[in-house]
């Protein structure tokens, strides 16, 4: 069983807790290649989906991971809803509980959202994005990819590139990958780097050929334009970004080892990646969507346990 | 990795470990070198203690290693025979019986074999199913032996894991850990032998049997156990090829053990105190 009774960080995970995940993905993995994709196990089970945020991946994959399960869904998004009339957090998701809901994965904008209503509800709450905190899901399915991938994630030099200092799926990763054993390096421009980083144990480099040289690994970040502040500029144009920090086929092919490929979307064609690179035989974003799905099944199905029992 | 138990020696376990007198009272720490009980390569260390130890963690440690080596070569055999019965998920204090040694084993299998091709010819359009966990191994030994009977025939083999589809979901304390299913093949039409070691309330295979109703629709399902406890079915499941019917009692466990995790092939029935 899992240690913890909600999926708020990669932080509070144990090394075990991730391998079991990797282990029920696995099984997952195999429900969603039979005939009839679905399990009934959680058939008793409502799940609440509180998108705070605008979300195509990661709304879909957890609707279509808690449909596989047989649990009963529920969407909620705030752009149409009453957040927009002055109602609070707790209060939304109060009501919600109050038609007894037993679950609820929530991306919100501020950090430690998922950690503030945990200490108000009693359901087990997934934290699909908290600002620029943590997203604890995109991390163990960018880790299960690379184990698919490469067999293992222990030993392995994965280099996160792009926007560092706004990027919750970075946090998530660095954590979750150290976990497993494996080195990580950050690279992007100083200014979007933040301060002292080194102190999480990851290793530093501005300069992207030495990075991905060093990589086996390679996981792209989007620049978050909409989070950088208004009239502060990270860095002179986007395509000076893109020259300097872009990745395209013929830096890859430049390489001397056959490096993996990955990005947790949405991609900017042409910024961070190009088209060639992103649809060639070397990235796995497409898988790492596929996993996706099974990763959150697994999250799903192992909270659920640790939930209170079912009485008559 | 050091795993520390430690068991308070009374009147009654002294006797029953076949300790030597005046040893009630003390307590006795278990340091074993290994986190898995059954796959004990070397004894383990042990310091027999009277009372509370005051002195530092590391100096009671630097007195067990020394009294260790006197103590081990004395206590060695039954201490290990103790672990043993640990590392069958048993307390000390469990009984044993042996229902079915090896020899008895094959010849059962070798039977049940026989029985299968009565029915099912060259298993053209059978496929059989063993259901994780313990199915698979006994699934695993019948086609091995099929196999041998009738070199020509081709056996389909999978393997199903009922976790998805058990009723005690979130009603029991147990954690539910899925183990892989694999049927490469689509049962359509299909003659099933479903296997399993041991039918006792039927839920299991209950279970297994609306997984593996999803890969599409058989001709036919049929049961085949190793043993088979009678009178303690809790859902209407009936076997149809049975290795042998046992009557046995709510604090009694049947095990199967084979070659294959270490020890021999047999059947044991375990009696709770």
């Amino acid at each position: 069983m899992l240690s913890v009774k909600h999926l708020l960080g990669i932080k509070d995970l144990r090394r075990e807790d991730i391998e079991l995940i990797f282990s029920q993905a696995d099984e997952f993995k195999e429900v969603l290649s039979r005939p009839i994709k679905k399990v009934p196990t959680l058939r008793d089970i409502t799940v609440a989906n509180l998108f705070f945020e605008n979300s195509t991946r990661t709304r879909l994959s957890f609707e279509l991971a808690e449909k596989r399960l047989s649990a009963d869904v529920v969407n909620f998004s705030a752009s149409s809803s009453s957040v927009k009339k002055g109602e609070t957090l707790v209060d939304t998701v109060n009501n919600i509980l109050a038609m007894k809901v037993d679950m609820v994965v929530m991306r919100h904008a501020s950090p430690g959202a998922g950690i503030f209503l945990s200490r108000h509800i009693n359901a087990s709450i997934v934290n699909a994005g908290d600002g620029t905190h943590e997203h604890p899901t995109q991390a163990l399915l960018d880790a299960f990819s690379i184990r698919e991938k490469l067999g293992e994630v222990a030993g392995k030099k994965v280099v996160i590139v792009g926007d560092i200092t706004h990027s919750r799926v970075a946090i998530s990763n660095i954590y979750c990958l150290q976990k497993l054993g494996a080195e990580v390096m950050v690279c992007g421009p100083t200014t979007l780097i933040p301060k002292h980083i080194e102190s999480m144990g990851v290793k530093v480099e501005h300069n992207l050929v030495k990075a991905l040289e060093w990589c086996d690994v390679a996981n792209m970040l989007r620049i978050q334009l909409e989070r950088q502040d208004a009239g502060v500029r990270y860095f002179p144009t986007l395509r000076e970004y893109s020259m300097q920090y872009g990745l395209d086929k013929k830096l890859l092919n430049s390489l001397s080892k056959e490096i993996v490929v990955m990005h947790p979307g949405p991609i900017n064609r042409g910024v961070e990646i190009t088209s060639d690179v992103a649809d060639s035989d070397q990235s796995i974003i497409l898988d790492q969507v596929e996993n996706g799905v099974a990763i959150r099944m697994a999250v799903i199905f192992l909270l659920a346990q640790r939930m209170e029992r079912r009485t008559s | 990795m050091w795993l520390i138990m430690s068991w308070k020696i009374s009147r009654k376990n002294q006797k029953e470990w076949r300790l030597r007198p005046g040893l009630d009272g003390w307590k006795v720490f278990f340091l074993l070198p290994h986190s898995n009980f059954a796959h004990l390569s070397e004894p383990p260390l042990f310091i027999f203690a009277k009372g509370v130890c005051s002195f530092s963690r590391s100096f009671r440690f630097t007195i067990a290693v020394h009294i260790v080596e006197l103590l081990r070569i004395y206590f060695f055999e039954r201490v290990c025979e103790v672990i043993d019965k640990i590392g069958l998920g048993l307390s000390a204090s469990m009984r044993q019986v042996t229902l079915i040694d090896s020899k008895l084993l094959r010849l059962i299998i070798n039977r049940l074999c026989y029985q299968l091709i009565e029915n099912h010819d060259e298993f053209k359009e059978s496929v059989i199913i063993g259901l994780q966990p313990r199915g698979v191994f006994l699934a695993e030994n019948i086609v091995e032996r099929l196999r041998q009977i009738q070199p020509k025939s081709i056996i389909q083999f999978g393997v199903i894991d009922p976790t998805f589809y058990r009723d005690d979901f979130r009603r029991s304390d147990k954690s539910l850990i899925a183990l892989p299913t694999d049927i490469p093949m689509s049962l359509e039409g299909k003659n099933i032998v479903f296997i399993d070691d041991v039918l006792y309330t039927g839920r299991t295979i209950r279970a297994g049997l609306e997984g593996m109703l999803e890969y599409g629709r058989p001709a036919s399902v049929e049961l085949l156990v190793l043993i088979d406890r009678r009178f303690t079915r809790e859902l209407p499941i009936e076997p149809k090829y049975i290795g042998k019917s046992v009557d046995s009692y709510d604090n009694q466990k049947v095990k199967v053990m084979w070659k294959k995790d270490g020890g021999e092939d047999k059947v044991l029935l375990l009696t709770e105190n």
